[in-house]
């Protein structure tokens, strides 16, 4: 069942902005570890169960290193539900 | 922002927890400033990274009422903390220590030929190191102990053999847990994950691949399931636990509406699925309060006809089995406040369960220390959805659990009785009370402490002595400890109120008095000085002092000594003089 990216970007969006209120909706496709307050390796563990709860999905924690950017994130998640 | 019913929430959603729990555990306060708020300095720490769990209990704090300031040992430093009296927990000494147990910790690799002595011996070993652990939190931070036990490891090797082989990890942690809750843990609260593990599912809520990853106790999926169980070891540690079920009655406790439907056409009994789980309720609801806990009934109903419904042959609740009866045509939030006040217990301590949306919001919107739940759905379904919310959760059961909801009923007739009658005196000489204020025997022992742990009305300094405080003070004969009994013509009230007094010198100090609400108003803490006071002059005690703390809750005793005849010294101390020619205080209680 794939869903349109264009919807997977508005979906995550909403995801992130959840766990970091601080970020613009904006600003989210360029959120990073480094310039996103608060994001450590528990944020991105929130982040990934989160969208598993949004996009019916399971994550494999293995990835959590791998994942630093909303892109890569974005990316993740496309594979996942693609 | 959804989070302003936040405390309406019997699981609260995944992402409260990952954005309002984070928020707070980071030091903020992301909700409502109200003065019901309590600070309180938690901390988490076990063999287990800490730091999801941690969101979660802060929420959970949050819907109690409590503002936490979280602090968490370093993953792998528990023992550490604890041993080193350096260590931060010392530094921080927290109002509530948190501990979370992993499986792995727990058990050793003994040979599958190990006899049960011998596994006995280990076990037994691993009993005194968290005993230990426990005295030192508790004794030298003053802490309250929530500690969590984890759920058996996810294998069966080979089934039934290996479960109860002696030596297997199963058996290990089955048999710790049990020695841990025979041994003296007063103040300790103990969390089952294994029985959270068979509500929830031991491979969805305990994943291997959680653990491998982060050392994560519980799956991150399962905290807003899990949040109820720890708020219900919250109120055990802070003595706020829930005490009554107020329950609606049509679609609720039966099925059908009583006042259309009449008692031939309501639902309750044996031939239909419908009716079978209605009366699998209703037996859940009288199994509940066998154990203690006092019920009521609050509906929008004609008394009367609403009565009529107990008589159904195959309804298992009678209408004696309710402390409190509000059947009427007014709000129900109105009802509730009238059952508390009938009952004499707060608001908080009640659990309102009621099928209809719209009086459940009302409910949340006017009372929100009051437990709400819908019940929603099949009939079938009802149990299980008052039990997710863990509201009646004991460490222990005392005798006296077992005797609560009919002492709460006596009350009821009593408080009906004294009603009908013209004046207070004549009502209490109608009671035809008898009382004992005597030394407690070793048997009452866990009674009186039980009573000062539990007591928030009539408690005068809120001291919670504990079973070894109480032994020491009985060891000095000089000190005088009155274990209080009250029987009247409804029934024995058993052992409602607990005095201990100091001897300093020629003075005796009251340094605790408590006593069940139950048996309020009815000159029985006349009748006690009265005792105290004839014991005071055998001992040759020239004055009696006491001292009143308030709490949020104990101000109907703020007048006692007043009442009782001392007189304050304007530095906080009441003071009466033990003269040989005291006259004793007017009570309405025979000494038996």
């Amino acid at each position: 069942m794939a869903i349109a990216p264009d919807r997977i970007r508005r979906r995550l969006t909403r995801v992130f902005t959840t766990m970091f209120p601080g970020k613009t909706v904006e600003d989210v496709p360029a959120a990073t570890m480094e310039n996103t307050d608060g994001w450590d390796s528990l944020g991105t563990l929130s982040l990934f169960t989160l969208a598993d709860e949004e996009f019916g999905i399971k994550l494999g924690l293995d990835r959590i290193g791998d994942v630093k950017s909303f892109e890569k994130l974005e990316a993740l998640v496309t594979e996942k539900v693609g | 922002m959804a989070e302003i019913h936040l405390s309406a929430k019997t699981i609260p959603a995944l992402a409260d927890i990952l954005t309002l729990g984070t928020r707070i555990v980071a030091g903020a306060w992301p909700l409502p400033e109200t003065d019901k708020l309590r600070s309180l300095r938690v901390h988490v720490m076990g063999t287990a990274t800490t730091d999801m769990l941690a969101r979660a209990i802060a929420v959970g704090c949050a819907q109690e009422n409590v503002r936490p300031t979280i602090s968490q040992s370093l993953y792998g430093s528990f023992m550490q903390d604890v041993l080193n009296p350096a260590s931060e927990l010392y530094t921080i000494r927290p109002d509530i220590a948190v501990i979370v147990s992993e499986w792995r910790s727990l058990v050793s690799d003994l040979p599958p030929s190990a006899s049960e002595e011998d596994v006995a011996k280990v076990v037994d070993g691993k009993v005194s190191q968290i005993l230990s652990v426990w005295k030192r939190i508790s004794q030298d931070c003053g802490s309250k102990i929530i500690h969590h036990f984890p759920p058996p490891p996810p294998f069966r090797l080979t089934g039934i053999a290996e479960t109860y082989l002696p030596a297997s990890y199963t058996n290990q942690l089955r048999q710790l847990v049990q020695k841990l809750w025979s041994a003296e843990t007063s103040g300790v609260q103990i969390i089952d994950f294994g029985e959270f593990a068979l509500e929830h599912g031991l491979l969805k809520a305990f994943t291997p691949g959680g653990w491998y990853s982060a050392k994560l106790p519980i799956e991150t999926g399962a905290l807003p399931a899990y949040i109820p169980l720890f708020r219900s070891a919250l109120r055990g540690a802070l003595n706020t636990v829930k005490k009554a079920l107020v329950l609606d009655l049509d679609n609720t406790i039966w099925g059908g509406v009583i006042g259309d439907d009449g008692v031939d056409g309501i639902k309750i009994g044996s031939g239909d699925a419908i009716s079978e789980a209605y009366q699998a309720f209703q037996q859940y609801v009288k199994l509940l309060a066998n154990r203690g806990i006092i019920l009521a009934v609050c509906s929008k109903n004609n008394p009367d006809v609403a009565k009529t419904g107990f008589d159904k042959p195959g309804s298992i609740l009678k209408v004696e089995d309710f402390a409190a009866f509000e059947a009427s045509w007014e709000d129900k939030a109105n009802g509730l406040r009238k059952i508390a006040k009938q009952i004499n217990i707060g608001l908080d301590s009640l659990v309102f369960v009621d099928d209809n949306p719209a009086e459940c919001a009302l409910v949340r919107q006017e009372l929100p220390e009051v437990a709400t739940v819908l019940l929603d759905g099949e009939p079938a379904d009802f149990i299980t959805q008052v039990e997710q919310g863990y509201w009646f959760q004991f460490q222990k059961y005392s005798r006296e659990d077992f005797g609560r909801t009919a002492a709460y009923t006596m009350r009821a007739a009593a408080i009906a009785e004294q009603d009908s009658a013209s004046d207070l005196p004549s009502y209490l000489r109608g009671l035809e009370m008898i009382g004992t204020a005597e030394k407690p025997t070793e048997a009452q022992i866990e009674r009186v402490v039980q009573l000062g742990q539990k007591t928030n009305q009539f408690n005068l300094l809120t001291q919670r002595f504990d079973t070894q405080a109480v032994h020491g003070f009985l060891d000095n004969a000089d000190n005088i400890v009155l274990a209080c009994t009250l029987k009247d013509k409804f029934g024995d009230h058993g052992l409602v109120s607990v005095l201990l007094a100091e001897r300093k010198g020629s003075e005796l100090d009251i340094l605790e008095w408590t006593m069940s609400c139950r048996v309020f108003s009815r000159s029985f803490e006349q009748f006690i000085m009265n005792a105290l006071f004839d014991l005071a002059k055998k001992k040759g005690v020239e004055q009696i002092v006491g001292r009143f703390k308030p709490t949020a809750k104990n101000a109907v005793v703020s007048d006692l000594y007043e009442r009782l005849g001392f007189t304050s010294d304007g530095e906080g101390c009441w003071v009466c003089q033990v003269a040989d020619n005291h006259t004793p205080l007017q009570t309405f209680i025979t000494a038996g």
